[in-house]
């Protein structure tokens, strides 16, 4: 079983909150068409014979590329790997490049999951956040590619962000649940270095939501969504049963994915690898891989840690046989002791022998993450 | 006996002893060209680096005056306030001394303090005026200032320059002309006064003396006259650069003896070393048990170093026998030891050395003087940690040490000082005007007060114009109180103090303060307060976090998150568990850095 990221690193414009790798030169698309390609020659051992179970275009804004192109890659992938029967296939879409003609073409590709960014039901949001389209057109979308006979759609949305008010994150809800999607991933704003908003923060121009309103946001997401069908099966993500993001859970499950184009990471069960961030190195790629592509092998104690990370963070939690039958009783014993406060102070619910962050305890994860990693 | 000459060097830090002392020992060969380095006598890093003589030493030269050669024998004393029992005996095996004062600076405090010491003993002052070489030199000055303390004639104060060497050889030869021969009778029953003592990994401990009467040889059957040991003399020499060992050493002589010791507590500065067979009738006056005046918790910053710690102690013991130390334990940082130290210079040194020659990261809590307290059923009890204080129906009354401090400054800075004393409990003893502008202040205070944040109050106070001298002086009556601090209704043992009753609600209300800005913010809130008893006299709030960063963790974020995270948990080993609450462990030192 493996996945397989595909970055496309072109946006028409940059999301003042973005920290993903994407560039604007748009020009550039057709060399790294041809550079993907290439990468996927070169690499494809990497996965040996594995089983392809999810390919997922993300990026920068991979809706701009052509559905044909999206289908030869798909093709390509086709030609060296076994691809599963029910595999998932998704696209990260950004609303103002949908039309029916697309969207029936991606679906006609193979295509069959969707990743909207609608980000907010509010104009003035979307202008904050230098988006490009509105309201009305991500509604729009959503419609068209349900036409187009999807049924596993998803979309992001941003809460958290200055001046936000509870009143609108909840109609932002009610919005969302209405129009009958299968699957929400909900963001806290962060201010990443290097954005617009992080310079803005800095700058004292915009100002972070007070930390109780973050969290009776958080809260009333989860409990919302919750109550309409929804399962938060991890801290930012909300599926229909069925419904959740194959291609992501992989991801936290140790699964092996070949990540393809500028920036993307790469994991083969004991290594991770990361391509630069550097489109014009990508597209000269040739022979000489090796000069765009870190490696990091793994240690017991990065596997620990990051089964911690990725664990918690899901609604799966951790596991304290798992932990004593892959690293040690010893370990198991520790992490069970750095957990008990938590526990105390209900932030962590022990159900048998897993550990399960509770919503409160989703709200600090990273204190609780840290606390539990092997020093 | 008449061609010995034993001195010692009286000088203010940074008036320039030691490389005066250098050029001494270069000028009369001493230490040949290669093996010279800066500061010779300070073999400890740490003095070099602080430019302070810690330790002792003793040094023979040799120099030669109108064709006859003389043994000249420098004994280099410590330069602190919290060395001055050593500095008293070394000067009690000295017939002279080198006034030192720096061109630039003038008198301080410390220097009158000492040369009172020396005249006290009756040692013959070589005035000195030094650093004449630098452009800012106040030579008139500063030779009136002590024409006005010694009252000695101005043409006896040698201008000099310890950098460029000038009129170095005329101290030498002062030294010859005015310093008497020591006096003494090599035939009468001998008589040696300890002054220091050295820890060596191979022969033990090293013992320096002066005799002052009698004759030592190798092999005798000594006796140290205070502790009741006997040991045999192994070795006996003199101290040059290296130990040159000797046959015999005759009454007036400076030397050192080895005699199988391992233990540096059984050799006792101020000691006196007799026969065994035919012992002095008394001891040499002027011993004291040295009593460490400072009490400090040090703990392994890791637990699992405790042991290490333990053993990193002991060896600084061997060389320094003024520190004591107990195992303690507490509930907030585990196991550690109780350490007692000459005064708070002496107490950085260890934990400095503990650092920096055995690499052992500490906490060291809150300092804590000795306070006697009388019970009510009679008794006395010594207490120097605040958990050792009994019940406050069982205290009859509490007495604590006094000092006298005294402080010169330059006149401008007399208001601020002086409320800095009076806000420290002080009491105004005297005021002098010294020369010009300067001043000498005496106050009695309780030594409590210095032990927080004197010395850096007095610096701003007087933007670093004055000198700071004590002597102890006595015990007082004193209303205290323990002052706990509770995280979350818990005590922690290691933030707990004594303190006066006037100052409680002002320390309690600021340790609060400063550690709700030190403590993190937890998972819970975190109620922080000040306690006298069952009494809660302040209290401050940590609010507990409810969010941090949530957002996202696909395939590309999954390595940086944890090296993110990896980071944060770093930080984390340097927190304590007190009850459920994570304490930064420079928290423990939050109430020596109070404003």
């Amino acid at each position: 079983m493996a996945g397989i990221y595909i970055h496309y690193p072109f946006c028409k414009s940059r999301c003042y909150y973005c920290d993903f790798y994407s560039v604007t030169e748009e020009k550039l698309s057709e060399a790294f068409f041809q550079a993907l390609l290439f990468e996927l020659n070169l690499r494809k051992s990497m996965l040996g014979d594995a089983v392809i179970e999810t390919i997922y275009f993300g990026g920068g804004t991979p809706s701009l590329l052509s559905a044909p192109k999206i289908g030869l890659i798909i093709e390509e992938i086709a030609k060296h790997f076994n691809i599963a029967d029910h595999a998932e296939i998704t696209i990260e879409a950004n609303p103002d490049d949908v039309t029916s003609g697309y969207a029936r073409r991606l679906h006609e590709e193979g295509v069959n999951r969707i990743s909207l960014g609608i980000q907010s039901f509010y104009n003035y949001h979307l202008r904050l956040m230098n988006r490009r389209h509105k309201v009305l057109k991500g509604i729009k979308s959503i419609e068209i590619f349900k036409s187009a006979g999807f049924d596993n759609i998803s979309i992001d949305l941003i809460y958290g962000l200055p001046e936000f008010t509870l009143a609108e994150w909840k109609k932002t809800l009610k919005k969302a649940v209405n129009l009958d999607i299968q699957h929400i991933s909900a963001y806290h704003l962060t201010y990443e270095d290097n954005t617009v908003f992080s310079t803005l923060k800095k700058k004292g121009l915009l100002k972070p939501v007070d930390e109780e309103l973050s969290y009776q946001q958080f809260m009333l997401l989860s409990e919302f969504l919750e109550a309409n069908n929804f399962v938060h099966y991890e801290i930012s993500n909300f599926g229909h049963l069925g419904r959740f993001s194959r291609h992501n859970i992989n991801y936290w499950k140790n699964i092996p994915y070949l990540g393809l184009g500028p920036s993307a990471h790469s994991f083969d069960g004991k290594n991770r690898y990361w391509n630069d961030s550097n489109i014009s190195k990508y597209i000269r790629i040739d022979k000489k891989i090796g000069d765009i592509i870190t490696k990091e092998e793994l240690s017991a104690k990065d596997f620990f840690n990051e089964y911690i990370m990725t664990g918690l963070r899901t609604y799966w939690g951790i596991d304290i046989d798992y932990i004593k039958e892959h690293f040690s009783e010893q370990q198991a014993i520790s992490t069970e002791r750095f957990a008990t406060p938590y526990i105390d102070s209900e932030h962590i619910r022990k159900e048998r022998n897993k550990l399960i962050l509770t919503k409160k305890g989703m709200l600090i994860s990273y204190k609780i993450i840290a606390d539990l990693f092997m020093s | 006996m008449d061609k010995i000459r034993n001195f010692s060097i009286i000088a203010h830090i940074d008036h320039g002893k030691s490389t005066l002392a250098d050029r001494m020992l270069q000028l009369t060969k001493t230490v040949g060209e290669r093996e010279y380095h800066d500061q010779m006598l300070d073999d400890m890093d740490l003095e070099r680096e602080r430019g302070i003589t810690i330790k002792s030493h003793a040094i023979q030269m040799r120099h030669t005056k109108d064709g006859i050669e003389y043994k000249l024998n420098l004994i280099d004393t410590p330069g602190h306030v919290d060395f001055s029992y050593e500095v008293s005996r070394s000067i009690a095996a000295c017939e002279g001394a080198l006034l030192i004062v720096d061109a630039t600076q003038g008198i301080q405090a410390q220097t009158i303090s000492n040369l009172y010491m020396a005249v006290e003993h009756d040692l013959e002052i070589i005035p000195i005026v030094n650093k004449i070489d630098l452009p800012n030199a106040m030579i008139d000055e500063v030779k009136e200032q002590i024409v006005d303390l010694i009252g000695c004639d101005p043409d006896d104060i040698i201008e000099a320059s310890g950098k460029t060497g000038e009129n170095v050889d005329l101290i030498l030869d002062a030294i010859i002309e005015k310093v008497p021969p020591p006096e003494g009778d090599e035939e009468a029953p001998l008589q040696c006064l300890i002054f220091d003592s050295v820890f060596n990994s191979y022969r033990g401990i090293i013992a320096y003396f002066k005799i002052r009467n009698g004759t030592l040889r190798k092999g005798d059957k000594v006796k140290f006259f205070n502790t009741g040991h006997e040991y045999k003399a192994d070795e006996i020499g003199i101290l040059g650069m290296t130990m040159k060992e000797e046959k015999e050493l005759r009454a007036g002589n400076v030397g050192y003896i080895i005699s199988g010791i391992k233990v540096s507590k059984e050799v006792k500065v101020g000691d006196t070393i007799t026969h065994r067979d035919n012992p002095c009738a008394k001891a040499i006056a002027g011993f004291e048990e040295v009593k460490p005046m400072v009490f400090a918790g040090i703990y392994p910053v890791d637990a699992d170093d405790y042991e290490d710690l333990r053993a990193s102690i002991e060896k600084l013991q061997l060389n320094d026998a003024s520190l004591t130390f107990e195992a303690e334990s507490s509930a907030a940082l585990g196991f550690g030891f109780r350490c007692g130290f000459l005064g708070l210079l002496h107490m950085e040194i260890i934990q400095e050395r503990l650092d920096r020659e055995f690499d052992m990261d500490v906490i060291t809590t809150v300092p804590n003087v000795s306070y006697n307290v009388y019970v009510r059923d009679g008794s006395v009890m010594e207490v120097h940690n605040p958990s050792g204080l009994p019940e406050a129906t069982h205290i009859d009354r509490i007495e604590e040490p006094f000092i006298q401090a005294q402080i010169i400054t330059h006149a401008d800075y007399i208001g601020p000082i002086m409320k800095l004393c009076l806000d420290k409990r002080g009491e105004l003893q005297n005021q002098i005007f010294l020369t010009g502008n300067r001043v000498e202040i005496t106050f009695k205070m309780p030594l409590a007060e210095i032990v927080f944040d004197f010395y850096d109050k007095l610096k701003s106070a007087s933007r670093g114009y004055a000198s700071f001298d004590y002597h102890t002086s006595g015990y007082r009556a004193a209303k205290l109180v323990k002052l706990d601090i509770l995280l979350n209704s818990e005590s922690v043992d290691a933030l707990s103090t004594l303190i006066h009753e006037a100052n409680a609600y002002d320390l309690g209300r600021k340790m609060c303060v400063k550690l709700r800005e030190l403590i993190p913010r937890q998972q819970f809130d975190v109620a922080i307060q000040a306690a006298i008893g069952a009494k809660i006299i302040a209290r401050e709030t940590v609010k507990a976090v409810r969010k941090d960063v949530t957002a996202k963790c696909y395939g590309g974020d999954i390595t940086r998150k944890r090296k993110l995270l990896e980071k944060q948990k770093k930080g984390k080993k340097r927190m304590r568990q007190v009850g459920n609450v994570e304490v930064p462990q420079k928290a423990f030192l939050a109430v020596l850095k109070l404003d």
